[in-house]
């Protein structure tokens, strides 16, 4: 066999064999999901048909399985609640037909599942979620460890036609803190869905400073993420401004949520900016100035006062100039501080002492 | 003698009661303690409209909850706020009651709106559209009939295209041009009043229009690296399906990670939690528990021995989790900080937004579980348990 016939088996076999290079420098598992969530708006005794695509992203064949969980509520960080077992009206989970059997993917294959989801006739109106999950349960390990499988998440959320109440409030609007030295304020809204649907309630935070006048406006969810109903929800943001900031600020939240109608709940909050940075050389230096101006006075009287004696001296009898200086003497030690200036370095202490236990305590 | 102190005390005493006038003004900041007063009788005010994208064209629907009854000459006046336009084409006008519809919670019906100064008929109540203001303020007068609005009843006010009763209106209320919260004030009867708001927000793309798409991976770390700022180096064996810790030495503590990798367009992005399904468990019943000590530590702190107390086999040996997600509730796994509570599901990644898999931190991170035991930790080759990632979009 001569070398050109040798490396044209070679070449044909490999193309025939298909030899697949051995990823073993990268190696990974994971499936992606199409759609990966699914809203719809159904009638009682309604069928539902609907096709993912799954396609194996990772190294190496898979073997999938479907599990289907309602969801209670979607925690502030967006992750779902799953439900355990109590039932709350929401179980949708069990109108939802999957394929039973195992479902095989090779690594890089796509395959189109079709499942189905029959609404019953008493289902109640408003909004139903659940997530219907692949899931790849790898065997125990031989040694010690830990087995490591995934489950990846479609989210249904269907609403059913009937008697809806969309409804919604703001249970707390708050502040971290209620003094902060910088304007870098986190707000925090609780919003309790108390209707029967699926809301997204977004809206502006208005800040005012003490003066009534707008400083800021951000919007709060304005990714509209979702409260489910007879449940609440924490949503955040923070505001920063590059600007200087002093004094009491008042915060209006106003949600709007609804698709029929747009309704609006609001709630207020306030704060104060005290930035101590400033505050404290301010009045620091007020009290500088108090002191030195005051100094300063007392320092020109006296140099004032002794030009006059020395040129009384010259003028006036002895005992006349005894007697005036005497009085001169007392009336020097009679000018104390005012009562005035006394009182102002007090509040000007007092104030820096109370807004630092103020900073100390609250900020 | 006396003009120079004189001078002296006038000086000091100017300072000091521009000092003190300053130090009051801003403490006291006199616009914090005048609240006005309000005799609000009204109760569950609200304002619905159809459509709260700005500077759109919207109906409103107002309802309010009174004490008090309505009773024949009284009004109801409604003052939107100033940034509202009334006089978009068609433009409202007192002479066209059709684009408003007042119902009340006791009556079938609703009541008849006339035009002003078109009431007529009697022992029916009704109402007349009296007055629409250039600053946006609707006065509905009570102008006939005996009957009163009763007292702790709703009543609901339509304003636009939505009122149909005796004729369908053709005006609308135009949004404000720009993002924010707007008052609706409504008083009825007089002295009996409440503000609502009204959230005027830019519209956003549905996702049901564009197909939500989610892909989620997981990939060994190799031997050698450092995750999360762990000086415990990583060791070999990871793989995509296990993490097998094999032998453990006493007082050397192990640590295995994956790489975690999610892509989405999902408009609120994605969390990933995980779960075991029970402590690393021998076959002869022998465990090893959560850290720290079997507590299942929540808030992550930094990675202790175990504590090996006699009688305590809870304390012979422990296991925890760390993340690199640094935007996970405010970086709260630091730099080498281990949970234990993933005995309940425990988010470990998540993001906000889109994610293209790539990302540290926002579409890529990496996990590590650490081990430790003590020499009390029982004998055994098959500690085992399965941990199990969820991965899904955030609704």
């Amino acid at each position: 066999m001569t070398i050109k016939n040798i490396l044209f088996i070679a070449f044909f076999g490999a193309l025939i064999f298909r030899v697949q290079p051995i990823n073993a420098q990268n190696p990974k598992t994971g499936i992606m999901i199409l759609p990966s969530i699914i809203e719809e708006r159904v009638n009682p005794s309604q069928w539902l048909t609907k096709t993912l695509t799954i396609t194996n992203v990772g190294s190496e064949s898979l073997i999938f399985y479907f599990v289907k969980r309602d969801i209670n509520a979607i925690a502030s960080d967006g992750t779902p609640i799953f439900k355990n077992r109590e039932k709350t009206g929401l179980e949708l989970s069990s109108w939802i037909n999957a394929p039973t059997s195992q479902i095989y993917i090779g690594a890089g294959q796509s395959k189109k599942i079709n499942f189905s989801i029959f609404v019953p006739r008493n289902a109640s109106p408003g909004s139903h979620v659940a997530s219907l999950l692949l899931a790849n349960t790898p065997g125990r390990p031989q040694t010690s460890g830990a087995a490591v499988g995934y489950q990846v998440g479609v989210i249904i959320h269907l609403r059913i036609a009937g008697a809806i109440v969309e409804e919604a409030d703001v249970q707390e609007f708050h502040t971290d803190h209620f003094v902060y030295s910088r304007p870098r304020v986190q707000f925090t809204a609780n919003v309790a869905n108390l209707g029967n649907v699926v809301i997204h309630p977004r809206g502006p935070i208005e800040i005012t400073n003490m003066f009534n006048k707008k400083t800021a406006t951000i919007v709060m969810n304005d990714s509209a993420a979702a409260v489910l109903p007879k449940t609440n929800r924490d949503f955040n943001i923070e505001w920063k401004n590059q600007n200087l900031a002093f004094g009491r600020y008042q915060a209006i939240l106003s949600l709007a949520f609804g698709e029929e109608e747009m309704q609006t709940i609001s709630r207020g909050t306030s704060f104060w900016i005290l930035p101590m940075y400033i505050i404290v050389p301010t009045f620091s230096g007020l009290i500088t100035i108090i002191v030195l101006v005051m100094l300063a006075i007392k320092w020109h009287i006296k140099k004032k006062l002794q030009q006059l004696l020395n040129s009384a001296e010259t003028m006036l009898h002895q005992s006349s100039l005894a007697k005036l200086e005497q009085d001169l003497i007392h009336k020097k030690q009679r000018a104390p501080i005012s009562h005035l200036a006394a009182t102002a370095i007090a509040m000007a202490i007092f104030a820096i002492i109370f807004i630092l236990i103020i900073f100390i305590l609250f900020a | 003698m006396h003009k120079i102190y004189a001078h002296q005390r006038l000086s000091s005493s100017l300072i000091s009661l521009i000092v003190i006038a300053s130090i009051l003004g801003s403490i006291l900041n006199l616009s914090f303690w005048i609240q006005k007063a309000s005799a609000a009788r009204l109760f569950s005010v609200k304002d619905a409209i159809t459509n709260s994208a700005p500077a759109v064209k919207s109906n409103h629907t107002i309802q309010f909850f009174t004490r008090s009854a309505i009773t024949s000459s009284s009004t109801i006046v409604i003052d939107f706020d100033d940034n509202f336009s009334t006089t978009s084409s068609p433009a409202f006008s007192a002479t066209d009651a059709t684009d408003y519809d007042i119902a009340t919670g006791t009556l079938a019906t609703d009541l008849t709106v006339f035009a002003a100064g078109s009431c007529t008929g009697s022992g029916i109540t009704k109402f007349e559209i009296t007055s629409i203001s250039s600053n946006n303020v609707f006065t509905f007068t009570h102008c006939n009939g005996t009957d009163s609005l009763a007292a702790n009843t709703t009543t609901t006010i339509e304003i636009g295209t939505n009122a149909t009763f005796g004729g369908t209106g053709n005006s609308q209320i135009v949004n404000p041009l720009v993002t924010g919260s707007y008052t609706v004030t409504i008083t009825a009867p007089s002295g009996d009043s409440a503000v609502t708001r009204v959230a005027i927000v830019d519209a956003i793309t549905m996702t049901a229009v564009v197909a939500t798409n989610f892909t989620f991976t997981v990939s060994p770390v190799d031997a050698g690296t450092s995750i999360n700022g762990e000086t415990t180096l990583t060791s070999s064996g990871a793989t995509t399906s296990s993490l097998p810790f094999g032998t453990l030495s006493p007082g050397t503590p192990k640590v295995l990670g994956q790489t975690l990798s999610v892509s989405t367009n999902a408009r609120n992005g994605f969390a990933v939690t995980i779960v075991q399904d029970q402590n690393l468990l021998s076959a002869d019943g022998s465990d090893i528990d959560l850290f720290d000590n079997g507590t299942a530590t929540s808030t992550p702190v930094a990675w202790s021995s175990p504590a090996t107390l006699i009688d305590q086999e809870a304390t012979y040996g422990h296991y925890g989790i760390t993340s690199e997600d640094a935007d996970l509730n405010g970086d709260e796994f630091g730099t080498a900080l281990y949970a234990g509570n993933f005995d309940i599901p425990r988010t470990i990644f998540s993001h906000t937004g889109p994610a293209n898999g790539t990302t540290p931190n926002k579409g890529r991170t990496k996990i590590a579980i650490k081990i430790e035991i003590s020499a009390l930790q029982e004998a055994a080759d098959d500690y085992t348990n399965t941990l199990t990632y969820v991965a899904t979009p955030t609704f």
